[in-house]
């Protein structure tokens, strides 16, 4: 296996540690929060400029549902992240406190909350729409067969657990509001454990992406 | 032996002080400490609306938690103390928002117009505020700081723009570790302050506080 495949999924993996840590506002402190959200924008950059053959294929070839799918996800969390990093930009109170375009008005705050919380669930179908290509690497580096008893029964059924807990989450943690743009401003408990708040939106990115993931294989690719 | 009917004597007097506390507490003297800064928002003129952090009831205009506070005061007969700065407060949104923002920042405790002396006539503290960036407004870390109320029972209630107590009850344990934080406090979003369901929910909030601590 090519070293550049390993090391690209690898950057991903620290990229989902650092999204988590960005949906928890209030794990790390606010200057945390905003280097960490400077670190992530340099490795979307990374991601994206390692994904060039990707971009440079987008005027080739046939477009199947499939593609179609792939590329509206990938356009549409392009500009949410857009607008999460301007508006990040501008709502910053330590990296660039005193920066021209500085504003902190309930606007831009929600759009922020906005489009990070759209961000996370396109995110999720991202990761579902890359499923199968992920779920070969790693039963490649693991030397699993993808046919055996523990990808075809245990894993599915690990997934449908975690995925039944992540719309738990979902609710118990009323994402849905923040998505309709109804919070004016975050809740967050400052209570609570660490571990909780990572494992909750991990299990919500894994609901939308394992979901995502069957929805492509019952839609697109089954009836084939 | 008579040493042992002396100490069988101190733990039955002991436990039957324990047992009376509860009773006492029925008569605790309370007082409500609050910080409100109403904002200059329409208000249509009908009864019982609700704006950023303003709200008119019977006619009158009032700060959300200035309202929760009076409510708690009419239920438990305590004492009222407003929280107020030396310098006043932008009374608009936005420019409020942005103020609070750079106190935030330079980290400052404005000066605060009034004391209080007479903590010692007081055991169960009431304490209201707003969220502010998602943290106490800086006026609270200013009574905090000034006021020692080791031993005190501290009760939060607070009218929110969502982000119900936030970092507040750490930051008030932190500030004052000697006083009992009850964390059971009340939040209501200010949205709902206005509703007729506020008063009742404010009572049956004080009956379960009232269980939790006998």
């Amino acid at each position: 296996m090519r070293k550049k495949y390993q090391c690209q999924v690898m950057l991903d993996v620290v990229m989902v540690s650092i999204l988590l840590s960005l949906m928890g506002f209030h794990l790390w402190s606010e200057y945390v929060h905003e280097w960490l959200g400077a670190v992530f924008f340099l490795m979307v950059v990374l991601h994206v400029s390692w994904n060039i053959h990707w971009i440079q294929a987008l005027f080739q070839g046939e477009y199947s549902t499939f593609r179609i799918l792939q590329l509206s996800i990938n356009v549409l969390l392009m500009l949410l992240f857009l607008s999460a990093a301007i508006s990040g930009i501008m709502l910053s109170r330590h990296i660039l406190p005193n920066f021209i375009m500085h504003n902190s008005s309930d606007l831009v705050r929600k759009i922020h909350m906005t489009s990070i919380h759209w961000g996370l669930v396109v995110i999720a179908l991202h990761l579902g729409v890359h499923w199968k290509m992920l779920a070969n690497f790693f039963c490649k580096i693991w030397h699993i067969s993808p046919d055996s008893v523990l990808v075809r029964r245990i894993l599915p059924a690990l997934l449908g657990m975690v995925s039944g807990y992540g719309l738990y989450a979902f609710i118990h943690r009323g994402i849905l509001p923040y998505l309709l743009l109804q919070v004016d401003f975050a809740f967050f408990d400052f209570e609570e454990s660490k571990l909780l708040v990572y494992w909750d939106f991990f299990a919500i990115m894994m609901f939308g992406a394992y979901l995502t993931r069957y929805l492509i294989w019952l839609t697109i690719f089954r009836p084939q | 032996m008579k040493k042992i009917i002396i100490l069988f004597l101190f733990v039955a007097f002991g436990s039957l002080n324990a047992m009376a506390e509860p009773i006492s507490n029925h008569a605790q003297r309370t007082l409500i400490v609050y910080f409100s800064q109403p904002e200059e928002v329409k208000l249509e003129g009908v009864d019982g609306v609700s704006g950023a952090s303003i709200l008119q009831k019977n006619n009158q205009i009032l700060g959300s938690t200035q309202y929760l506070a009076q409510v708690i005061q009419r239920h438990t007969g305590g004492e009222l103390f407003r929280i107020e700065t030396v310098i006043a407060y932008p009374t608009q949104h936005e420019p409020l928002l942005r103020y609070a923002e750079q106190e935030l920042r330079d980290n400052r405790h404005p000066e605060l117009k009034a004391k209080i002396d007479n903590l010692a006539d007081y055991d169960r503290i009431f304490i209201g505020y707003s969220i502010w960036w998602y943290k106490m407004p800086m006026p609270v870390y200013s009574f905090l700081q000034q006021h020692d109320l080791s031993g005190k029972i501290l009760i939060p209630f607070t009218s929110h723009g969502g982000s119900r107590f936030s970092d507040s009850l750490r930051e008030i344990k932190r500030l004052q570790p000697d006083a009992q934080l009850i964390t059971q406090g009340l939040a209501i979003s200010r949205e709902d302050v206005a509703d007729e369901s506020t008063v009742t929910r404010v009572s049956d909030w004080l009956n379960q506080l009232a269980n939790v601590q006998q």
